[in-house]
């Protein structure tokens, strides 16, 4: 029986349940219009292709201000700088974004709204087309000259971290390419077994060598296996697990010094015994911590370094090997620059970025630049380590690094590339007391690090220190 | 037919009510051609023929339903025909070459309309004589169709009559509709009352839901033949809702739940398409070039339309597979936005409103069960496809009611709101005004 009061109610909880179902799409379609904005950047989405031909997208600039991407009037993107093309990257209707063309593509075409409210109003209910804001980097042109001009036509990359901030200051990665030049060469470059568009600075990943043992030594001092002093002997090898590591990989090898010469020296046999005493557990920790195993989180297009290859064992020989930074070990130059920066800046990461501010009309209107700070290691372990390495310039280890009254840190590494040759690495900071940058630079195939890259690292150095 | 009370009520303030509405669906039309032709949107060689022929549809639809139901309540033919309105223009603006066909559609439509509410306000209560018939009906098209079907992207729901091709599902859900509610209006007693007393001895209402149970699953076994996964939700949605309303009873909510969760694990063992959507509604980005390709392009679109969305023929939805039939919303979404994409779950808020308000004005039982189903069918299949849009479910491939690109789907829709306000009509108290 159809009772008519009960009926009605009946209805009633159908329409009460009608209106929840609306609410959860009315809060669905918020979720997606609103909030999902990663939607409208993600290269699958076509989209993006409208963008490519904006003519009102914000210019690209230097922390002076100076041009790095702008489009003319004819709509085409112009890059002055090629050294800065993998950090300022390409917008291009073939080949979609890239760099911080990508990363900040809402600012630059206006779509956020371009920072005030009144330009979101204009853009949400007025339609009016919204020119995108300008965007400042951190990038220092002279920092940025210096980087490029030292590392000139020889393949790696070089990053600049200011330590106090994450602030980079220059990255620059060799081979480059023209991004305005995309349209017409798009496939060649593609194709060009060089990889001219891979950014070294980020995604390149290279055996750190023994610019790792910075990290093996902070993960023995914060576990107390090991003190500046402690004498350390090497008799000529070390053999662990039946698998001979020579102290020959150095003139000071062979004896008994203490540890910090062995730092500076960069003894492999010494490390290699040190990482089986922290062991794999400590080591993996101190590395993690530093950021190996994951992208680091950063601007742009980051890939991740690691301590050692996904799925294999664990054992003591690799442990020995990773110890002295070989093994599996595969570092980002932004990675190795992240691990000076760090020890240099107290023990406390600054988060490394590339966007210093937003502006309309000249006027800064959005801050980019605030990131959190994480600290990695104790103050203590950061100083001695800071010690160790102002050891190595000190003790003649690298090149062309002083500076006339600064003291500069630096840790040289020489890593076997696994075809024959051995890139060239140095990482430093200055000056020591006060850090105000931190470098890394890495040249494919160089050599000696403390002959091929630590000049390199002197001249980005003395560049940064007259700031 | 008397002309004199009918003479009364041609001036009836429903109907007046409804000429402001219908008016306001013609602007809204106009406002979206010239939007379209604002935005230097290539139109139809024909699009002000099929403007101008929408319009007048319009306006018959309304004058008939002045002579044949002018008691039926004002919200429901209007609702409709702005939803057709919204329609007409995304399928102009997806699908250019299909838009006098849709306006053609409509014109035929809203005649049937007038046509089933001149015959349901006099005879609804006949259609009661069709109950059993129509689940036999029902069936007999599900096997046809079975038979001699088309498929269609992966499901065969489609019959070749005479050159025209007929979604069989649409009109099996009008047989299921006179169904449900000849068999609630018999049995609603038993139903409610969980058992039944006779001679002393107390039988369990087993036999009573028994003819529903079997008749339901073999609609479903042949739905499941035909791999129509949306229609089956909506069915069993209907069914349940249904069941609700005539006993009042929570548990045949929950049964129906557990069935349609059963249904989905069911689907999903068995049929890979299922689980391939299923697959692709949990994480549509991890083949986003491929199996997620039309989900990832629907959220593309959906989020570009922001708060206001980006203008009626600014946006891309074009690039959305099927964005005129199955992924209509979402392509709402993209050019209205938010405001757009609300306002229209928001008229079928009201013509769901109107069609429950039907029911309750209604008199007599099958009447009331009739209405209640009728605008729970409508609202439920929007519900499904819209919430399949947004991702609030996985994708079934069923249109949206008078909206979506489609022949079968807006006539019987219209046929459902005809049936509507010629209850609504004939059960409006004789001396009101």
């Amino acid at each position: 029986m159809l009772v008519p009061g009960e009926f009605e109610r009946r209805l009633a909880s159908v329409a009460a349940l009608s209106l929840i179902a609306a609410s959860v799409m009315f809060a669905a379609l918020a979720y997606w219009q609103i909030f999902r904005t990663d939607l409208s950047v993600r290269t699958g989405n076509p989209r993006v292709l409208a963008a490519y031909s904006d003519p009102g997208r914000g210019r690209i600039l230097d922390r002076e201000g100076n041009i790095l991407a702008e489009t003319l009037p004819g709509g085409e993107r112009y890059y002055p700088d090629a050294s800065v093309a993998h950090v300022v990257g390409y917008i291009d209707s073939r080949f979609g974004m890239h760099g911080v063309e990508l990363a900040f593509n809402d600012l630059l075409s206006g779509g956020a709204g371009g920072g005030s409210w009144g330009a979101a109003f204009d853009a949400e209910f007025r339609r009016a087309s919204v020119s995108g804001l300008d965007l400042r980097l951190t990038i220092d042109p002279a920092v940025q000259a210096a980087a490029a001009q030292a590392l000139g036509s020889r393949r790696g990359a070089v990053v600049a971290l200011d330590p106090r901030n994450g602030e980079v200051l220059a990255m620059v990665s060799v081979p480059t390419f023209d991004p305005g030049a995309l349209g017409r060469n798009g496939e060649a470059l593609f194709t060009d077994p060089a990889a001219p568009l891979l950014n070294r600075a980020t995604q390149g990943r290279y055996p750190p060598g023994s610019t790792f043992k910075t990290v093996t030594a902070a993960s023995a001092l914060e576990h107390g296996v090991i003190t500046p002093g402690t004498p350390v002997t090497c008799p000529g090898e070390i053999v662990v697990d039946g698998f001979p590591i020579s102290c020959h990989n150095v003139p000071q090898g062979v004896g008994t010094y203490p540890f910090r010469d062995a730092f500076a020296y960069s003894v492999n046999a010494i490390f290699g015994q040190l990482g089986v005493e922290v062991g794999w557990k400590w080591l993996l920790d101190t590395a993690r911590r530093f950021g190996f195993g994951t992208a680091l989180d950063f601007t742009i297009e980051t890939a991740p370094s690691q301590a050692y290859a996904p799925g294999s064992s664990l054992t003591k020989v690799l442990l020995a090997s990773t110890a002295f930074g070989q093994g599996e070990l595969q570092a980002t130059p932004l990675q190795m620059a992240v691990v000076a920066a760090t020890i240099s800046n107290g023990g406390e990461l600054a988060a490394p970025h590339l966007g210093l501010d937003a502006l309309r009309d000249g006027e800064p209107v959005r801050d980019l630049g605030t990131k959190g700070t994480t600290r990695i290691l104790s103050p203590e372990v950061a100083a001695t380590m800071r010690d160790l390495m102002v050891a190595v310039v000190a003790n003649g280890q690298a090149n062309g690094v002083s500076i006339p009254g600064v003291t500069v840190a630096g840790k040289t590494g020489t890593a076997e590339s696994g075809h024959g040759t051995s890139h060239a690495w140095f990482i430093a900071f200055a000056p020591a007391g006060a850090p105000t940058v931190a470098v890394a630079v890495v040249v494919e195939d160089g050599g000696q690090g403390g002959v091929v890259a630590s000049p390199i690292a002197g001249s980005v150095l003395r560049a940064a220190v007259q700031r | 037919m008397t002309l004199r009370p009918a003479g009364r009520a041609i001036a009836s303030r429903e109907r007046n009510t409804e000429l402001a509405l219908v008016l306001a669906s013609g602007a809204f039309a106009a406002v979206a051609w010239r939007s379209l032709a604002v935005a230097e949107f290539a139109m139809p060689a024909n699009s002000g023929r099929i403007l101008t022929q929408f319009l007048i549809s319009g306006f018959v639809g309304h004058a008939g339903l002045r002579i044949v139901a002018p008691r039926a309540g004002p919200h429901l033919y209007a609702a409709a025909l702005l939803l057709a309105a919204v329609g007409l223009a995304f399928v102009v603006r997806l699908a250019p070459g299909q838009g006098q066909e849709q306006a053609n559609w409509i014109t035929v439509g809203t005649g049937l309309m007038v046509f089933a509410a001149w015959g349901s306000s006099r005879h609804y209560r006949k259609l009661r004589q069709f109950t059993y018939t129509a689940a036999l009906a029902a069936i007999a098209l599900l096997v046809i169709t079975g038979v001699f079907g088309t498929t269609v992207n992966g499901a065969r729901l489609w019959l070749s009559l005479g050159g025209h091709t007929v979604q069989s599902t649409e009109l099996i859900k009008l047989f299921m509709l006179v169904f449900l509610a000849g068999f609630l209006a018999d049995e609603a007693a038993v139903l409610s009352a969980g058992r039944l007393r006779f001679g002393g001895r107390t039988y369990s209402a087993l036999p009573y839901v028994a003819p529903l149970l079997l008749t339901w699953l073999m609609t479903m076994a042949a739905l499941a033949m035909l791999k129509d996964l949306g229609s089956i939700a909506l069915l069993v949605l209907l069914a349940m809702s249904a069941l609700y309303v005539a006993t009042g009873r929570v548990r045949f909510v929950l049964a129906g739940a557990a069935l349609l969760a059963l249904t989905a694990v069911a689907g999903y063992a068995m049929f890979d398409h299922a689980r391939a959507r299923i697959d692709v509604w949990r994480n549509p980005f991890a083949d986003e070039q491929a199996a997620g390709y039309q989900t990832v392009q629907s959220l593309y679109a959906i989020e570009a339309g922001g708060i206001t969305g980006e203008g009626l023929g600014l946006g891309e939805p074009q690039g959305i597979p099927a964005a005129e039939t199955d992924y209509v919303f979402s392509a709402i979404g993209e050019e209205l936005g938010l405001a757009g994409a609300a306002g229209v779950i928001m008229v079928y808020l009201v013509l769901l409103f109107a069609g429950l308000r039907v029911a309750m004005r209604c008199p007599e039982a099958y009447g009331r069960l009739l209405a209640a189903s009728a605008s729970l069918l409508i609202a439920i299949q929007a519900a499904i496809i819209i919430a399949g849009n947004l991702r609030l479910i996985p994708t079934t491939g069923i249109t949206l009611p008078f909206v979506s690109y489609g022949g079968s789907s807006l006539l019987v829709n219209f046929v459902i709101v005809g049936l509507l306000a010629g209850i609504s009509s004939a059960s409006a108290p004789p001396g009101q005004r």
